[in-house]
């Protein structure tokens, strides 16, 4: 392990480091608040060490590749992390379980998608991959005895051991035909093949897709993420909405990124139906949802059908600008804003649930939401915020997205996709609409009190979030300039 | 920085407004006209300009140009520009806007603050919609205005209010999210042409889509416009949006929301699509036909006032889309002088059915009746504007409607005939408001007639349009120096200009 090696893993040693050091100091004495703390400082040094490498670092072995891209949505998974890490304690401090072993979990399960991240390598992408899972399961399943958590944990268990088995055939298929494991390689080899006379190797690619689909929850795959979202406590689904997911995006993005799967047309018409069948399917099922957590879960499902539109829009000869970094910088952003977002949104609601109501089956009903305006403004405007940028309305973060997707999809020219997608926003604009007119609704008289629960971290996670969402979306020229640079 | 403080004050406005609402809930009206008043300030050396020296700045179309870098990565520039259309345009906005705060003046008494700041900042995004000449900019203008007003719609409106605010924003969206799709093939074309990737209009202007690609571009932009405006297929959002509105926002919608539509069109459809638009005229010059005699009829069906008024403007509103395609600079300025009045008379009327609402608590023609034996001076406004609604001479509607007729009779006879056919059905169901409101036995009980600010507020708007009526001749010179831009293809040269003195 040379110096240069060492600096640019730093951010993982440090999050290791941090999840051994927590489980040595359980082992010798329990006590949840300097836990706490130790895991949120280590997730904020490791931050501030990976935004320090954004552009200052070009890693590459065999196994990792760290460059700007990663780097930069690599700090984004850790801040992510870190936000959540605030939130913890009030809700962990009200269980009867032992509460330490939950950052044990979260900070491993923080190296498993940061390693995913990174992943060069179909064997680094795995380990990741399981570190990740592995530690989610319990992560899902960790609430009191209870019936509902443990139906989702056994079910999360379940689909991502199947899912991980797809993957598993489709890598050893893929080695089998190439030799090699590494990403690039496999991936420049595809381009030279032809499609017709390759049937094993077209079903190593299916597999793998089944396996990623799976763990995105895109459309025919998508039948868990609701029961998921419901029984997990809150923390364990904003990570799995976020971290989980991200980071098997972004190396689907680095699968693609090259524009040459173009010429399997098969596979492309295979993830275009995926995509669509996402972005109609996920936002119709959120419709008429009466639980913000499955509305979310159905929501997110459309969300990562949008990013596939930007993936299906890398090609490698556009017949309207002659370059794939359009394409790829929109699914970064689209990546980004989503992350930015939907973290925001699991804040509030973490926030205004009290401790009893983040145990599973989380009740959390859009009824609850009722008059929130009225009693606590700041709370509901933020929560309004986020809700246009899902929605993708100007002046927020999500618009910029969803601006990029529309340019990189146009200049692509995947028309069927871009209806798709208009017909999604629109049924995704009514179930937010219908979310944001509840809190300005007339207050119940009998309703209970609404508090924030630890309201110093509460307040500083809503004012960053609110500034991210706002700042990007009225001034995303830096970090558009900059995603251009790192990309091109 | 002119244009942009003019949005600035409304802004800032909106939220200081909402602010005092804790010291009292009178403030906020107050710091809502204030403001208004006030953002007439950055306009005035322009105003004194054209009132005092008419004539002096016709060298340049744009009277004032104000850009700025805004996002480096797409070239897109934070570019607004004021001419003659804009200008006017901004101006009925403002005093509108003005006209809409003195009839909320004593009818929103809930959460005034958050009221005036939903209101302010929906006109900061109208004129911001009227003064973007950059194409991303005015997307993100033509969004924002939404949501203060789905809000103000949905919090303040009447009995259904919820599903009217839900069509109102899921229509203009869907319209919306087209024209983003127009925008980005527009703009993607023009790079793939010429190498130079902008979203600025000027820099859009004179280029010359594949004929293919024009037509789609164009749809985009046209039926986004045309959801607005609104035209008979998808004006379906309108009569809910307007009956179920609070009056101010009432006014809002009808006085400058639609224009936003008008406003489309002139500036951005038939300029960019020249070739596209003569393509797509006579099937639109069909539509706009049938929207007249549509929404005249649908008037005339109603019991709800309010619903008849809204219908009504589907009717007015084909005026204005008939005048744009009938590719004649009468008929352009037709349409330019039937949207400023349109908003001025339709505004009124939404103004005193407010305030028959406001004493009588029902907007329902078979309830009313005989309201000018208890009432006279509402009465006697009431009537003033339902004339001038109908079209009579002398008064705004009249120059604008008569003025798309000449124009389109040139090039389209037969829409031209069949569109005037709803002057006589505008006769009808103006005179049947007056009819069932204002004559007959008197079948509710006594009310308090217009107050002082009702008063000022009706006579104002009276004044513009006997104004518009009068003297049009200033108003169709501000809005031939836009005109004046549009490419030689659109408008067939033996016809004269009617306002050029050249």
């Amino acid at each position: 392990m040379n110096a240069a090696m060492g600096y640019a893993l730093l951010p993982w040693i440090i999050i290791s480091s941090t999840a051994l050091i927590v489980m040595l100091f359980t082992a010798i004495k329990r006590d949840h608040q300097y836990i706490s703390l130790m895991s949120s400082l280590g997730l904020f040094i490791a931050l501030i060490v990976q935004v320090m490498q954004i552009s200052a670092i070009e890693y590459q072995s065999e196994l990792v590749i760290i460059d700007g891209t990663t780097s930069l949505l690599s700090a984004v998974l850790i801040f992510v992390s870190l936000l959540l890490s605030l939130l913890l304690y009030p809700w962990l401090e009200s269980i009867n379980d032992p509460k330490e072993e939950y950052y044990i979990l979260f900070l491993l399960a923080t190296q498993g998608g940061l390693i995913v991240c990174a992943s060069n390598h179909f064997g680094s992408f795995f380990l990741g991959l399981e570190l990740m899972s592995l530690s989610l399961v319990p992560m899902v399943a960790y609430a009191d005895n209870n019936a509902k958590a443990l139906e989702a944990g056994i079910k999360y268990l379940v689909l991502s051991a199947i899912a991980s088995a797809f993957m598993l055939m489709a890598i050893a298929i893929i080695y089998f035909y190439s030799g090699t494991l590494e990403i690039q390689k496999v991936v420049e080899q595809l381009a030279t093949l032809s499609s017709s006379n390759n049937t094993l190797y077209s079903v190593a690619i299916i597999f793998l897709l089944v396996g990623v689909a799976f763990k995105l929850s895109l459309a025919p795959c998508h039948l868990w993420v609701a029961d998921l979202f419901e029984g997990a406590p809150l923390p364990t689904a904003a990570l799995l909405a976020t971290l989980s997911k991200a980071a098997i995006m972004i190396v689907l993005i680095r699968l693609f990124s090259t524009g040459e799967w173009h010429n399997q047309a098969h596979i492309i018409t295979i993830i275009s139906v995926i995509a669509a069948a996402s972005m109609i399917i996920g936002n119709f099922l959120a419709l008429l949802q009466k639980n913000i957590l499955r509305l979310l879960a159905f929501s997110s499902i459309a969300h990562f059908g949008y990013i596939l539109l930007a993936i299906l829009a890398i090609k490698p000869k556009l017949p309207l600008t002659h370059s794939t970094t359009l394409a790829n910088e929109a699914a970064i952003y689209y990546l980004l804003a989503y992350l930015v977002t939907v973290v925001g949104t699991f804040s509030i609601l973490i926030l205004l649930s009290n401790n009893k109501e983040m145990q599973p089956p989380t009740t959390f009903t859009i009824e609850k939401l009722r008059g929130l305006f009225w009693v606590k403004p700041f709370t509901s405007i933020v929560l309004t915020l986020l809700f246009l940028s899902l929605t993708g309305i100007p002046l927020t973060v999500g618009f910029i997205g969803k601006f990029y997707l529309t340019l990189a999809a146009v200049n692509g020219q995947l028309w069927w996709l871009l209806a798709a997608l208009i017909i999604g926003s629109i049924a995704g604009l009514f179930y937010y609409l219908r979310m944001i007119l509840i809190m300005m609704e007339k207050r119940k008289e009998d309703a209970e009190s609404m508090t924030i629960s630890h309201p110093i971290a509460g307040h500083f996670v809503l004012g960053v979030v609110t500034l991210l969402v706002i700042g990007l979306g009225i001034l995303p020229g830096r970090l558009a300039s900059f995603i251009e640079g790192l990309i091109s | 920085m002119v244009l942009a403080n003019l949005i600035i004050i409304l802004l800032v406005g909106g939220i200081v407004a909402w602010l005092c609402e804790q010291i009292s809930e009178h403030l906020p009206k107050w710091i809502a006209a204030l403001s208004l008043i006030f953002s007439l300030f950055p306009l005035r050396s322009i105003l004194f300009d054209i009132l005092f020296d008419q004539g002096s700045n016709t060298h340049t179309p744009w009277i004032i140009d104000e850009i700025s870098p805004w996002i480096p990565r797409f070239n897109i520039n934070f570019h607004l520009a004021l001419d003659g259309l804009s200008l006017l345009l901004v101006l009925l906005t403002l005093s509108m806007g003005l006209i809409a705060v003195m009839t909320a003046w004593k009818e929103i008494k809930q959460r005034t603050g958050f009221f005036y700041f939903n209101l302010l900042w929906s006109l900061a995004g109208v004129i911001g919609v009227f003064l973007a000449l950059d194409l991303f900019l005015f997307f993100v203008f033509w969004e924002v205005m939404l949501v203060p007003i789905y809000l103000l719609i949905a919090i303040w409106g009447y009995e259904n209010k919820r599903y009217a605010a839900m069509k109102f924003f899921l229509f203009t969206q869907a319209g919306g999210l087209l024209m983003l799709l127009s925008i980005s093939a527009l703009v993607l074309i023009h790079y793939q042409q010429t190498g130079i990737l902008t979203f600025d209009y000027l820099g859009l202007l004179n280029h010359q889509l594949p004929e293919q690609a024009a037509y789609w571009v164009m749809l985009g932009f046209f039926i986004a416009f045309a959801i607005k405006l609104p035209i008979v297929p998808f004006h379906n959002w309108l009569p809910d949006a307007h009956t179920q509105a609070p009056t101010a926002v009432s006014v809002i919608l009808a006085a400058v929301l639609l224009k936003t539509g008008g406003y489309g069109l002139i500036r951005f459809v038939l300029p960019l699509f020249p070739e596209a638009s003569l393509e797509i005229a006579p099937y639109v010059m069909a539509i706009a036909g049938f929207s007249i005699i549509y929404g005249a009829l649908m008037a005339y069906a109603q019991q709800d006032l309010k619903r008849l008024v809204a219908y009504s403007s589907v009717s007015h509103m084909g005026f204005v889309l008939l005048g744009c395609y009938a590719m004649t600079s009468q008929a352009w300025h037709g349409a330019v002088i039937q949207m400023l009045a349109h908003g001025v008379s339709t505004s009124a009327l939404f103004a005193l059915v407010g305030a028959i609402q406001y004493r009588y608590h029902t907007r329902d023609l078979n309830k009313l009746g005989g309201l000018w034996q208890t009432i006279p001076k509402l009465s006697a406004v009431g009537l003033f504007f339902v004339v001038a609604s109908l079209g009579m001479p002398g008064l705004g509607n009249f120059v604008g409607e008569f003025l798309v007729l000449v124009g389109s009779f040139s090039t389209y006879p037969k829409f031209t005939i069949l569109a005037a056919s709803g002057l006589i059905l505008a006769a009808i169901y103006s005179l049947a408001i007056a009819q069932k409101t204002f004559f007959g036995p008197l079948k509710l009980g006594q009310a308090i007639d217009l107050d002082r600010r009702e008063m000022v507020m009706m006579m104002s708007m009276a004044i513009l349009l006997i104004w518009m009526g009068l003297h049009p001749q200033p108003l169709i010179d501000l809005a031939q120096q836009t005109l004046n831009q549009f490419p030689q293809s659109l408008s067939s040269p033996s016809q004269l200009p009617l306002g050029v003195h050249q």
